[in-house]
Parts: C-alpha cells; sequence; structure tokens
C-alpha cells in the first residue's frame, strides 16, 4: 500500500512540474522563469492568470470527483456509481442554471458563493432521490440506468428553461456541456481550494463507517454503523465536492467512475483510508495528464475536456461491466 | 468572321460590366454562385454548387400570363413573385433595399428579424413565421398561397420539396451565405430583382453598393485618409483583433473571409490574415492574449457593453484593445446587421474605416463601441 | 437472556406470534420452521430493530430504544447469504468484525489483532487470510461469516442456516463449536436451521414455528424426537 502511495505521489510532483514547465507552441520548456525584457508583465499574466488556474482546477476536480465516485460507489455498494453517472451534475447545473436566471444583480464573489451553495443544492436533491431509488431496485445496472435517465431528463429540463430565456443562453448550455478546466480567475482559488480542501478531511472522518458499508447496510447495521447518519453524510460531502466542480468547469464525466475503480484493482482492499488518498492522488493524476493532452493539442484540435473524459471513460466502463457480469 | 469577332468582344464587355446578354452565360462579377442567362422568353437563373462550381439547379423566370417551352431540367417559376417565403433575414434585407417586402408571406422565427413592416406583418397574422425548415407544415405555405421559398442552401433539396412541388410550391436555395467577397454576396440582389421583375432596379442598387465600396477602398489603400489621424501608431495600419471565446476555443475569421476581406479593405492590419480558409480559425485563449499585447481595436466580441464581455470572460480585462476601451460590435443591434450588412457591405466598410481612423469621420451604420 | 414478550412476527402481514420466550444464556437454541415460516424475518428483527410489535429485551434493556451502535456490542448476526467484496481480503473481513470495539479511525490495537488470528485460527481460516473473500469457497465463506460474529464478541449470536454449505463433518464440528462457545463463554446462541437431525442432536433449546397454532412454541430438546419435530414444524406430513 505504501509503494502505491510513495508511486502516485511522485508521479503526481513530475506531472506537476512537467505542466508548469511545458511549452507553448513557440516557446521553451519555463519560458514564463526568464522574460523577455519588457516582457515580465505578461509572462506573469500568463503564469497567474492562464497557467496557474487551469492546473489548480485540474487537481481539484480530479480530487473532489474521485473522492464522490468512491463515496458513492460505497453508499450504493455498487462499482458503477459516479456522480455524473447518477445525475448529480444535471442536477447540480439545473439549480445552478436557475439561480444565474434568478439572480441577475449578484456579481463577484457573492455570485460565486451563490452558484456554489445551489450547486450542491442541486447536487444534493438528486443524491437524495438517488438514495431513495437505491432502496427498491435490486440491479446494480437498474441503478445506474435510473441515474442515467434522470441526468438526461434533467438536462432536458433545463436546456428548456435555458433556451426560453435567452438565445444566446442556450448556446452557453451547449458549450457548459463540454466542460472547461480554463474558466476560473486566480482570485477565485483560495475559496474553491479551501472548501475541497474542507470536503476532502470530511470524507477522512467517516473512514470507519465507510469501511463497514462495503459488507452491505445490513451487515454495516449490525456491526454498529449508524446508517441514516452515514448516508447523509456521505451526501453532503459527495455534494459539496461534485457541487464545486460543476459549478465551475462544468459536467466532467466518467472520472469519479473510473479512477476509485482502477485504484480498487491495484490496492485491493477495502480500507478507506487507503482508498481515498489513492483515489485523490490517482485522480489528480488523471485531470492533470486528460489536461496536459488538450494543452498538447490545443494547436491542432480543440478538445473539449468533457468530450476526453468520456472517450477514456466510456470504454474503461465496458470493461468494468463485463469484467463483472456476473454480479450485474 | 467579323460579325462572330464583334459578338465575341460585344459579349466580354458585356460580360465584363456584368449585364446579362441574350443567350449567353452571363458571369456575375464577384458573386461565384449564380449566373443568369436572359433568354428570348424567360430569364434563367443558374445556382452554381459552392463546392466545385459546377450547375446545381436551373430555374426558368417566365412572366405572368406567358406560356413557354422550357427545358425538363429547368423549373418554372412565375414572376413577379407575389408571395414568398423568405427564410433568411438576408434575404429580407436584399428585398427591403428592392422595397418589395410586400411580397413576403413566410419568413422565419421573429426573434431574429429586424425589419419593422415583417415585424408588424407577422403581429398580425399576415406573414407566416416559420421557425425551423422542417417544421413548415404545407397547410400553412398554401393558406398564404406561397409559391417560392427561398431558403439558404446546403447542398440538398429543401425539406419535402418534391413534395411541394407537387402542390405548385417551388423551393429555390440561396447561396449568398456562401460567398466570401463582400460584393458578391450583395450581387444577390439581383437574383431577386429578377425573382420580382425589377432587374434594373436591382442592377442599380447593386452599381451604387460597388461603386461606393470600391471607391472609398480605393481611397483607403492610396492613404487619403491618412493624414486626418490614424488611430495605429505612428500611422502604421491599426492592428486589429477580431473574434471571441466560444467555450475553451477562440474562434476568429480565416484570411480569407468575408469579414478578413473586409478589414483589409479598410486599411487594417488583421491580426490573422494569415490563417488559411474561408470560414473561421481556432486559437486558445492563451495564445491569443500573446498575439493581442499589440493589438489596437478588437471587432465582433458578441457582446453589448465591456461589463457583458468581462462577465463572459473575466481574463479579456488583460486584453490591450479593451484596456484602450477600443471594442466594437454590433450586437447591441445584431439582427439589423444579419439583415442588412450583406446587401450594404459599402457600409460595414464606412463603419470600419471610421473606427479605425484610416477612413472619413461618418455615423456608424452597424457597429457601436462598447463601453 | 433474551427475552421476546407479545411479539407479532411477519413482514407484510403476521405470520405467527410469540406470547413469551426466553432464550437463555449458556444454550445452544435452534429455530425451526418451514421455508418462508418467518425465521428469518424473527432474526431481522432482533438484530436489526425496525418496526417492532411487542417487545423484546436482553438482560432486562429494551432493544428498541438501543441505537446501532450499543445494540452492535450485544448482537452478532450471521446471515445466510455472503455479503464479501472482491476486494476484501478475508483478513479485512474478519477484523471488521471488531467495529463495535474499535475507536474513531476504526484502528486495530494488538489485542484486537490478537482476537482475531485467535478465531481464525480456531476456524481453520488462517491459510486464506490474505485471499479475496469473494475466491472462498461456499463453506469457506460460511466459516468466515461465523468467525466473524465471534470475534465481534457479543453476548447474543444470531445465525441464520450458518451450516448449509457444510460437510457433514463440518457441520458437525461446527454445531459441537457452536455449543461449547454458548457453554463456556455464557453466550445466547441462537441458530435457524433445517438440519433437524443435528439440531436434536446438539441444541439444548427447540423453538419451533408451528403453521397450525401460528405460535412459536418452545421445547427442551430431550422432550421432541424427529417425528414428533416434523409434525409440529411442518404439518401432517411424513
Amino acid at each position: 500500500m505504501r509503494n502505491w502511495h510513495l508511486g502516485l505521489i511522485i508521479g503526481l510532483l513530475v506531472l506537476l512540474v512537467v505542466a508548469f514547465g511545458m511549452p507553448r507552441e513557440g516557446e521553451a520548456w519555463f519560458a514564463w522563469m526568464f522574460p523577455l525584457k519588457g516582457e515580465e508583465m505578461n509572462q506573469y499574466n500568463l503564469l497567474t492568470e492562464f497557467r496557474i488556474p487551469r492546473i489548480a482546477m485540474a487537481l481539484v476536480a480530479g480530487v473532489s470527483l474521485s473522492i464522490s465516485g468512491l463515496l458513492l460507489q460505497t453508499l450504493f455498494n455498487n462499482p458503477l456509481a459516479g456522480p455524473s453517472i447518477l445525475g448529480l451534475t444535471s442536477g447540480a447545473h439545473l439549480f445552478v442554471a436557475i439561480t444565474v436566471l434568478g439572480t441577475g444583480f449578484l456579481s463577484g464573489p457573492l455570485l460565486d458563493a451563490g452558484i456554489t451553495a445551489s450547486a450542491g443544492l442541486g447536487a444534493l436533491v438528486f443524491g437524495l432521490l438517488i438514495l431513495l431509488v437505491a432502496g427498491k431496485v435490486r440491479s446494480h445496472v437498474s441503478l445506474l440506468l435510473i441515474g442515467m435517465m434522470l441526468g438526461t431528463f434533467v438536462s432536458a429540463v433545463t436546456e428548456i428553461l435555458l433556451s426560453r430565456s435567452d438565445p444566446n443562453a442556450l448556446k452557453a448550455f451547449t458549450m457548459w456541456s463540454f466542460g472547461s478546466l480554463q474558466n476560473v480567475a486566480f482570485d477565485q482559488l483560495p475559496v474553491i481550494l479551501v472548501c475541497t480542501l474542507l470536503g476532502c478531511i470530511a470524507a477522512f472522518f467517516i473512514v470507519k463507517p465507510l469501511n463497514a458499508l462495503v459488507l452491505g447496510e445490513r451487515q454495516a447495521k449490525v456491526l454498529g454503523v449508524n446508517i441514516r447518519r452515514t448516508q447523509w453524510l456521505i451526501l453532503i460531502i459527495v455534494s459539496l465536492l461534485t457541487g464545486l466542480v460543476t459549478a465551475f468547469c462544468g459536467p466532467i464525466a466518467f472520472v469519479g467512475l473510473i479512477v476509485p475503480n482502477l485504484v480498487k484493482i491495484f490496492y485491493r482492499t477495502g480500507n478507506h483510508q487507503q482508498l481515498l488518498v489513492g483515489s485523490a492522488l490517482a485522480g489528480a493524476i488523471f485531470m492533470l495528464l486528460c489536461d496536459l493532452l488538450i494543452v498538447l493539442l490545443e494547436p491542432v484540435i480543440s478538445l473539449p475536456v468533457n468530450s476526453l473524459t468520456s472517450v477514456i471513460g466510456a470504454p474503461v466502463v465496458v470493461m468494468l461491466l463485463l469484467k463483472k457480469g456476473r454480479h450485474a | 468572321m467579323r460579325l462572330l469577332l464583334l459578338l465575341f468582344v460585344g459579349s466580354w464587355l458585356a460580360g465584363c460590366s456584368g449585364t446579362p446578354v441574350k443567350g449567353t452565360a452571363a458571369r456575375a462579377n464577384y458573386a461565384k454562385h449564380f449566373r443568369i442567362v436572359l433568354h428570348d422568353d424567360y430569364t434563367e437563373i443558374q445556382l452554381m454548387k459552392p463546392e466545385n462550381g459546377t450547375m446545381e439547379k436551373a430555374f426558368a423566370l417566365v412572366k405572368r400570363g406567358k406560356k413557354v417551352a422550357l427545358p425538363a431540367s429547368m423549373t418554372q417559376i412565375e414572376v413577379p413573385v407575389k408571395n414568398m417565403a423568405a427564410l433568411s433575414t438576408t434575404h429580407i434585407g436584399m428585398l427591403s433595399a428592392l422595397d418589395a417586402l410586400g411580397c413576403i408571406k413566410g419568413t422565419t422565427d421573429p426573434a431574429y428579424i429586424s425589419s419593422p413592416k415583417v415585424l408588424k406583418g407577422i403581429r398580425s397574422g399576415s406573414i407566416a413565421a416559420f421557425s425551423y425548415e422542417s417544421s413548415i407544415a404545407p397547410e400553412q405555405l398554401l393558406k398564404k398561397d406561397i409559391t417560392l421559398i427561398v431558403f439558404s442552401g446546403f447542398g440538398k433539396d429543401f425539406p419535402n420539396a418534391d413534395k411541394l412541388k407537387k402542390l405548385g410550391i417551388v423551393s429555390m436555395a440561396n447561396y449568398d451565405w456562401r460567398e466570401e467577397h463582400p460584393l458578391g454576396k450583395a450581387e444577390w440582389i439581383k437574383v431577386f430583382g429578377y425573382l420580382t421583375d425589377q432587374p434594373e432596379k436591382a442592377e442599380a442598387y447593386f452599381r451604387k453598393v460597388e461603386q461606393s465600396y470600391n471607391e472609398m477602398k480605393k481611397a483607403i489603400r492610396s492613404g487619403t485618409y491618412a493624414a486626418g489621424g490614424s488611430k495605429g501608431t505612428n500611422s502604421r495600419p491599426p492592428k486589429v483583433l477580431a473574434g471571441s471565446l466560444i467555450g475553451d476555443t477562440w474562434f476568429a475569421p480565416a484570411g480569407q473571409s468575408y469579414m478578413a476581406r473586409i478589414l483589409k479593405d479598410a486599411g487594417a492590419n488583421y491580426l490573422y490574415s494569415g490563417e488559411k480558409g474561408t470560414g473561421s480559425c481556432e486559437k486558445s485563449l492563451e495564445q491569443v492574449y500573446k498575439d493581442q499585447l499589440t493589438a489596437d481595436f478588437w471587432i465582433n466580441p458578441g457582446a453589448v457593453s465591456i461589463t457583458d464581455l468581462l462577465a463572459q470572460q473575466g481574463k479579456y480585462r488583460l486584453f490591450s484593445p479593451l484596456k484602450k476601451k477600443h471594442v466594437y460590435c454590433y450586437t447591441h443591434n445584431s439582427n439589423y446587421f444579419w439583415e442588412m450588412s450583406a446587401v450594404n457591405p459599402h457600409w460595414i466598410l464606412s463603419d470600419f474605416a471610421a473606427l479605425l481612423g484610416t477612413g472619413p469621420r461618418a455615423e456608424l451604420h452597424f457597429y457601436e463601441q462598447l463601453n | 437472556m433474551l427475552e421476546l414478550k407479545n411479539c407479532s412476527i411477519g413482514i407484510a402481514k403476521p405470520l405467527y406470534t410469540i406470547g413469551e420466550l426466553t432464550v437463555e444464556r449458556g444454550k445452544l437454541s435452534v429455530l425451526i420452521g418451514a421455508n418462508g415460516a418467518g425465521k428469518s424475518t424473527l432474526l431481522d428483527m432482533i438484530a436489526l430493530g425496525g418496526r417492532q410489535d411487542g417487545n423484546i429485551s436482553f438482560d432486562g434493556i429494551p432493544l428498541a430504544a438501543l441505537s446501532s451502535e450499543k445494540r452492535s456490542k450485544i448482537i452478532a448476526l450471521v446471515e445466510s447469504r455472503f455479503s464479501g467484496s472482491e476486494y476484501l481480503s478475508t483478513q479485512e473481513y474478519l477484523e471488521l468484525g471488531r467495529f463495535p470495539h474499535t475507536g474513531f479511525s476504526g484502528r486495530l490495537s494488538a489485542a484486537d489483532k490478537a482476537i482475531v488470528d485467535e478465531i481464525a485460527s480456531g476456524l481453520g481460516l488462517d491459510h486464506l487470510l490474505q485471499q479475496s473473500t469473494l475466491t472462498l469457497s461456499d463453506g469457506e465463506r460460511q466459516r468466515a461469516g461465523i468467525a466473524r460474529a465471534l470475534i465481534q464478541q457479543t453476548p447474543v449470536i444470531l445465525l441464520d442456516e450458518p451450516t448449509s454449505f457444510l460437510d457433514y463433518p463440518n457441520k458437525r464440528s461446527m454445531m459441537r463449536l457452536l455449543k461449547q462457545v454458548a457453554a463456556e463463554q455464557h453466550k445466547v446462541i441462537l441458530l435457524a436451521s433445517h438440519d433437524l437431525e443435528l439440531c436434536l442432536e446438539f441444541s439444548d433449546r427447540l423453538l419451533v414455528i408451528n403453521p397450525e397454532t401460528r405460535q412459536l412454541e418452545h421445547y427442551a430438546t430431550g422432550e421432541q424426537d424427529l417425528s414428533s419435530l416434523i409434525r409440529l414444524g411442518f404439518g401432517t406430513h411424513e
């Protein structure tokens, strides 16, 4: 276990160095460290306004979505659970759309707070809905399907809502669905990072009941877990983390689903302390890799981040499904 | 032999002036996607495929009441067309220039229309509004006695074209939107001229536009107005950024596109004039930031105010043209722009020349400075 | 001891009632009834709480009012359906049995680990500890389930058909073990089973769900033999 942690930490550090140094078209590595005379301000802007927020959001998204995915998979005892596939992301977006439509007067940090809060609330409401349904559904795949239908339904409603308000909003909605790690300003980062950290720390506080939940709700209850309270805590943490990412990056699919599964395959443990650390590190690495790929391809083609994670994620999900065929 | 020579020279000369010659396929001077051929009993309009320049379809415009024997491949249209469905707002603009708005009985979504007369017609019910081409019910067309549908061509037939033909409704593609030359686009007014049986009016209007455009272009090139104070630094041509972010990608007009050409004619040093293509080119925001550091102007950002612009993307505040407040767009009245600019490119040229300082000071037709 | 008074057992509708029943410490008690008679339902009711019709208490403490945390120190449940996971090793599975006794982080003390090791080897599981629970055979899974309940160290252990997948020698040794544990550790052990002969051989008390009287009837094991037991629990069949 220690080895995996160490390996992931080293990998992450290497990637961070690469991300910071990666040259853009026509530049050298770490060009921003050696600006030409008169170029200092511009290089400073390029670093602080463009590069740092992008790298930071890749980390935030990777960590938040992976931890959310792990928590959801344990909560529903379903390896195919994840924040976007169960419709939590769409729910978060619906609430953000309503907030933005309804509060034209908010701006700046207040708007940010408002959007984050409503995104979290949206994810929570839909998480509760799915939880309600999960109790009535036997098979893992059925829960998935219901979640996907819920997500599709909500997205359609949001689209209709937005298109009635303003033709440009509809275009903006379509753009939103591409996902983006580049829409955050430098001074928005502190709040985002603090909230992410809070969510992650909270997840570590419920490691004990999470470990028991691996045996299923009944056995966990017999072992002494307060099921209701644990379910609520999981949902609140997931809503915070998922809401945060959805509010600032849009939907980024499959990360929450595949990263925890890959971590479990390699770590081979039910101990959530290990799994949380592993998922956070692996998630950060995954998103950073995706962003680096997007940067590399920028001169040739602009790849929306949600499309990239979907292209990678969907085949992995199919592989997982085939592997677990007998348990579905 | 001399007669032949005369005919040859005559048709060549006529071709140069753009006046259609009897029986000869006359080339429109600027427009690439249509040709007009005058025959004894009818006028032929040929639509050319934008991809390869081969003929897509031919229409025979026959005056009302006349009976003419036509080749089977041609589609007959009775002119002047009294009831037309004009599905693009540029068509409205051209018909408006011909004072022929009265023949519009069907058109597109009123959310995109600027013409007060057409909007009134839609409100009163005398003009039908269709949102999507595929959602047009033939009953609505018949109710308004529409005999011709003009739509923005996309290489295929209009949905249900053959069924509509059986009902006596002809559908005609319009490729003005595929023309890259500013005057080529405007020249399509001639097509509408023939459809409404006012060819001379159309020719006259276009000649005026052509003259105005070319004269200004020549004057700008010769530097006639430079003394007035170009807003570029050290009277170098003003550097212009165009386009905006959509999602994570910046879309800017490519080097041979419509906008790029007008900018060039207006004496601008357009940032991406070197990009090949007639459509858009894509850039990352970071790349655009680097490129625009020395830019003086920003055209077509797709916003109505600086506040609006910054709300779209906070990083715009780092852009030089924005810091200088040299940002211009038509978004405050985009319906009017899309309706009227196609047939009046000289107004766009005049706007650019005025705001860039490469031409005479003048009231802006379409553009407004963002505050 | 476990006391049940005026209980009505059934999920949708009542299947049978219990007037007054005490299940004593130190004895191995078995629950006998036909399929669907409501054996699992009774065990669930005691272990998980939920809708309570009637009073269930242990050593005078009513169970209905207890939180899951407190209840987990009193009752362990071995279900017929095994609930492991692909990435859960047998070691981790057994260690979860110490859940009620570990602190906030769930980490096991040296003493906890010793208990796990001892019981694991007592049930012949020590060579399987590093394996994934999903690779265990049905028999090994049942032994693991029972081991985990023993690791939980509760005064009451409820088992739902714990020997159904074991081979005959293992069935006997499991029943012997349970009886021994009940006596030596002074526990209440109640198991539901279909193995009537083994029940008659090893148990001390018989609790029979009588489909005709729709009551839970209790007898000392010596009072019944196989045929009377069959008649009681399954009606007048052969």
